[in-house]
């Protein structure tokens, strides 16, 4: 009891003395948005930072001495490494630099070139960091230049970048959202190569980086550009338009888009929206060679119809869903030429591989899969269904035409 | 167990009593010690009184014997009068002023007595049958009982009775008459409910067991009286239904209250204090409530009820930690609402324990799990805010209860006042003078709010109570800190015993048939037992019922 009593107060104290190590006052932490990853000459690395400056983001309350600040500021070092240049930031901010909520990585086209390898193990690594943390390479243009551009819906560039990855993978299908884990994920897949998303800058560069480009009608604005294709950490070449969507395709993550069909010698007559896909693969590898078979199961409306066509009829929609059949598989057809001539598996055609026959794999293909993958053969079945036609049947040229007089 | 409960309180009596013994050498005329000091010489000392303290046949000795031990006071009333028996008797009545019933005196005791003549006697009666006489013919009152010793004598008048003493008589009597101003049945004040009887209890023991009595006709219901305080003598009643509670709990419940030895008993939070099982705790070991129904609906559990002369309000015990989060309302509303209404006062109750707390481990630990967009709002907030978290948290924690203080203690007219200044300080003058963030006085806001929605007072004290060192540790541990010293508080409940019950049923020891009616409420008809532990001879409250619908078959047909 003696000992007891003498010990509390020792033990109390043990509980304000410890020091909270990992204790930090919001105003103390710089949030930051959007990491950058460039290259010098000599090799170093130039690591840019952007923060937000939460007075100004912040919805409704502004707090003390709100005014005319940019909504982020943004921080530029060099380091042999990535450590090294995140820790020689504390040179020119008076905050810890806080990465839990960091929405972009960029990397430049220029690193990307070299070799990403040097750049993604700290970022997988760091428990602060998030594994959904978008990564995207600086098309034509630089990380930091990227980083610093204004936008102006999501006033913060690494918010915006995020959120249009989002929105256009659902809507459009060109891009696919792809976060670090994702992107070490097919590096460690059997013979997988990633595929990062590029973006660039549209409109006038100088104007982008200074808050003008706010007030301006036609401002500088991001936009996604293609998707980059790799090869050992190093970008071989971009995929651009349907060529990328193909890619959407094969993974089966194509959500939504919308596909011009020929339609009585208008080559865009129609305009379908693809509602919902379903992509099953499978590999025949009794062959040295082996032989993958993608079906692809397309659900789809009519958007538009710019033909006098009678819709109204079977037929007509039989016509249009083996027509919408032929672009897909072209569309497929083509991503699958260019990735094998880029000779860098972003399809996951590998892993499929392995996955249909893992000793065969393991044995015969893995060794010399750079030499196999080019020479694949790809079977690409389209099997569409063509669900509504929105809120009327035949397109009004095809009424006009019904009462006009023979 | 049992002995290592019981030795505190053994001790502090011990104790109490050794104390006024020493004291007793110095100061021997002392009522205190007197009366306190019951340990040897006790025996004695009565035997000697009973000699001396017989009455005396002279009315004029007794009566000044009685104005000195009560030191002459001014509302002693001593009314002399005579009657005709055989012939004409000297009578007293000896009354304290507006502790009887002036008008039962003199309706049914003076008027009576005064009126009486010898011709109407069948035959004389001598004096010394005058009590006996006037007893049986004279006095129209329920309550006449006999009067022996000064002691009994002085004990009767302060009790509020009065006391008819005849002149050659070395008895007298004490007449039931006791009335006077006591407060009427009100409304309950501090247990509204919107659906339910509107009775509450009063300060006098005896309304408040008729208020119980009238509502259960039940010839198993016993009321055992104590008296507690060496000074003030106040009666404690214990109320219970023999054919459902537990006889050993009922038996170490008296003892306890048996054992308590003190000089006064003002309110039933003392009673509470000493008959508690743990007094190193902030959780309430009793329920205290001012409803009768609540009561009843307790005692129908197994329960016990001790009612405190001079209070309101009735203990309960032994109680759980569930029943701080049920109404009486619960029972008489529907049972999906009364659920839901449970589930809201628990979460409240979390709310108000913790909700600062959090706060204050996800500002400063945790700044990766608040969303994006609401970390812009707090971190802009807190921009220029020259205090940390916790600091800000508890000037507006502390500057709150100073708010609840001062509002309760603040006559009426001045209360406005408070409020108005307190909202003014709370709200948005401390945000613009930059003192703290809007986000703290929201968090403070619902706390306040939340520890006003949990129906026990009791238990919303515990939890605000446990807040201060729930926000020292979240500030130093962050959510690790919290989680550990939540994981001790429930650690401390589950150990907590009330009369031996454990604090934490039916969820800790596991009874599935009492959890009907915990967390939840099941309907009525659903409820078929009585709670495992509390009633093991009598479990079966309703037999299985399903409503006849004829009427709906002959509607439809």
């Amino acid at each position: 009891m003696k000992l007891l009593k003498s010990c509390l107060p020792l033990s109390l104290c043990l509980l304000f003395l410890t020091g909270c190590w990992d204790q930090n006052e919001l105003d103390e932490l710089s949030i930051v948005m959007g990491i950058g990853i460039n290259i010098d000459k000599k090799g170093n690395l130039i690591v840019t930072y952007q923060v937000v400056n939460p007075t100004e983001v912040a919805p409704g309350i502004t707090g003390a001495g709100g005014g005319k600040q940019p909504v982020f500021t943004v921080y530029e070092t060099t380091g042999r490494n990535l450590m090294e240049a995140t820790r020689k930031a504390s040179k020119q901010t008076s905050r810890r630099l806080f990465f839990a909520h960091a929405r972009m990585l960029v990397f430049s086209e220029k690193i990307a070139k070299e070799s990403i390898y040097q750049a993604v193990d700290m970022i997988s690594r760091d428990p602060e960091v998030r594994s959904t943390i978008q990564v995207v390479v600086a098309r034509d243009t630089t990380p930091s230049k990227l980083l610093r551009t204004f936008t102006a819906i999501d006033k913060v560039t690494s918010d915006e970048v995020a959120t249009i990855l989002k929105i256009s993978e659902k809507n459009w299908g060109e891009n696919m959202q792809q976060d670090i884990n994702e992107v070490l994920q097919s590096i460690i897949d059997e013979g997988g190569e990633p595929i990062i998303n590029g973006i660039k800058i549209t409109g006038d560069h100088k104007l982008a980086v200074t808050a003008q480009n706010y007030e301006v009608g036609d401002p500088a604005r991001v936009q996604l550009s293609g998707m980059g294709v790799f090869r050992d950490g190093k970008l071989q070449g971009w995929l651009d338009g349907p060529e990328a969507r193909g890619v959407l395709w094969i993974k089966g993550k194509l959500v939504s888009s919308a596909i011009a069909v020929p339609c009585m010698g208008n080559d865009n007559g129609y305009s379908i929206e693809i509602v919902r896909s379903n992509t099953e693969l499978s590999a025949d590898t009794k062959q040295d060679i082996p032989t993958i078979t993608l079906d692809v199961f397309p659900e789809a409306n009519i958007a538009e119809a710019n033909c006098a066509v009678n819709l109204e009829k079977t037929s007509e929609i039989l016509k249009i869903e083996s027509k919408l059949n032929l672009v897909i598989e072209k569309e497929i057809q083509k991503t699958i030429n260019a990735s094998q001539d880029f000779n860098s598996d972003v399809l996951g055609f590998g892993e499929l591989l392995y996955r249909e026959n893992p000793s065969k794999w393991r044995n015969v293909y893995k060794k010399n899969y750079k030499e196999i993958f080019p020479k694949l053969e790809v079977k690409v079945n389209v099997d569409s269904r063509i669900r509504r036609s929105g809120v009327r049947t035949s397109p009004f040229l095809f009424e006009e035409k019904k009462e006009a007089p023979k | 167990m049992r002995n290592r409960r019981k030795r505190p309180i053994i001790r502090t009596h011990k104790k109490l009593t050794d104390m006024l013994a020493d004291k007793k050498h110095d100061d021997h005329s002392s009522l205190q010690s007197n009366t306190i000091s019951m340990d040897t010489s006790i025996q004695q000392k009565k035997e000697t009184e009973k000699r001396v303290g017989e009455l005396s046949p002279v009315l004029h000795v007794v009566v000044d014997r009685v104005k000195t031990l009560l030191g002459n006071p001014m509302d002693l009333i001593v009314r002399e009068f005579e009657f005709e028996l055989e012939h004409k008797v000297t009578a007293t009545l000896l009354f304290l002023e507006e502790m009887n019933d002036s008008q039962v005196l003199n309706e049914f005791i003076l008027s009576p007595l005064m009126s009486l003549s010898s011709d109407k006697q069948s035959s004389p009666v001598p004096v010394d049958h005058a009590l006996h006489y006037i007893k049986q013919n004279a006095l129209a009152l329920g309550r006449v009982l006999d009067v022996e010793t000064e002691d009994e004598l002085v004990e009767a008048l302060l009790a509020g009775l009065s006391v008819l003493l005849v002149e050659g008589n070395t008895k007298g009597l004490k007449l039931g008459t006791n009335g006077g101003k006591v407060r009427g049945i009100e409304e309950p004040t501090s247990e509204v409910v919107i659906r339910g009887p509107k009775d509450s209890f009063t300060e006098s023991i005896k309304t408040n067991i008729s208020l119980i009595r009238r509502r259960v006709r039940s010839k198993d219901i016993r009321i055992e009286k104590f008296k507690i305080g060496e000074v003030t003598h106040t009666d404690v009643a214990v109320v219970y239904l023999e054919n459902i509670a537990d006889p050993l709990l009922i038996q170490e419940i008296k003892e306890r209250i048996e054992e308590v030895k003190t000089d006064g008993l003002l309110e039933s939070g003392q009673l509470e204090e000493f008959i508690q099982d743990e007094t190193v705790t902030v959780f309430p070991q009793f329920l205290n409530t001012e409803r009768p129904d609540v009561v009843i609906g307790n005692l129908l559990e197994g329960r016990v009820g001790i009612i405190i002369n001079g209070t309101p309000f009735v203990l309960i015990a032994p109680a759980q930690f569930i029943q701080f989060f049920q109404s009486s309302e619960d029972y008489y509303m529907r049972y999906d609402i009364s659920t839901f209404l449970r589930l809201l006062r628990f979460s409240v109750f979390i709310i108000s324990l913790i909700a600062p707390s959090i706060y204050i481990a996800l500002t400063t630990f945790h700044q990766a799990m608040i969303p994006t967009t609401l970390l812009f709002g707090i971190a802009a907030q807190r921009e220029g805010v020259p205090f940390p978290a916790i600091a800000e948290a508890l000037v507006m924690e502390i500057t709150f209860e100073i708010l609840r203080e001062a509002g309760i203690r603040m006559p009426r007219a001045v209360g406005v006042a408070v409020s108005i200044v307190g909202a003014l300080v709370l709200g948005q003058a401390a945000v613009q003078a930059g003192l703290v963030s809007p986000a703290m006085v929201i968090v403070v806001g619902i706390t306040a709010v939340a520890s006003f929605a949990i129906p026990s007072f009791a238990v919303a004290t515990s939890a605000r109570l446990l807040r201060f060192p729930l926000m020292l540790i979240s500030s130093v541990f962050g959510f690790y800190g919290l989680t550990l010293a939540l994981i001790v508080i429930i650690a401390h409940l589950s150990s907590l015993r009330s009369f031996g019950y454990p604090y934490l049923s039916p969820f800790a020891p596991l009874q599935t048939q009492d959890l009907k009616d915990s967390l939840f409420r099941f309907p009525i008809t659903k409820l078929f037992k009585r709670p495992e532990k509390l009633s093991k001879k009598n479990q079966t409250r309703t037999k299985p019922y399903s409503v006849k619908k004829k009427r709906e078959e002959e509607t439809t047909r």
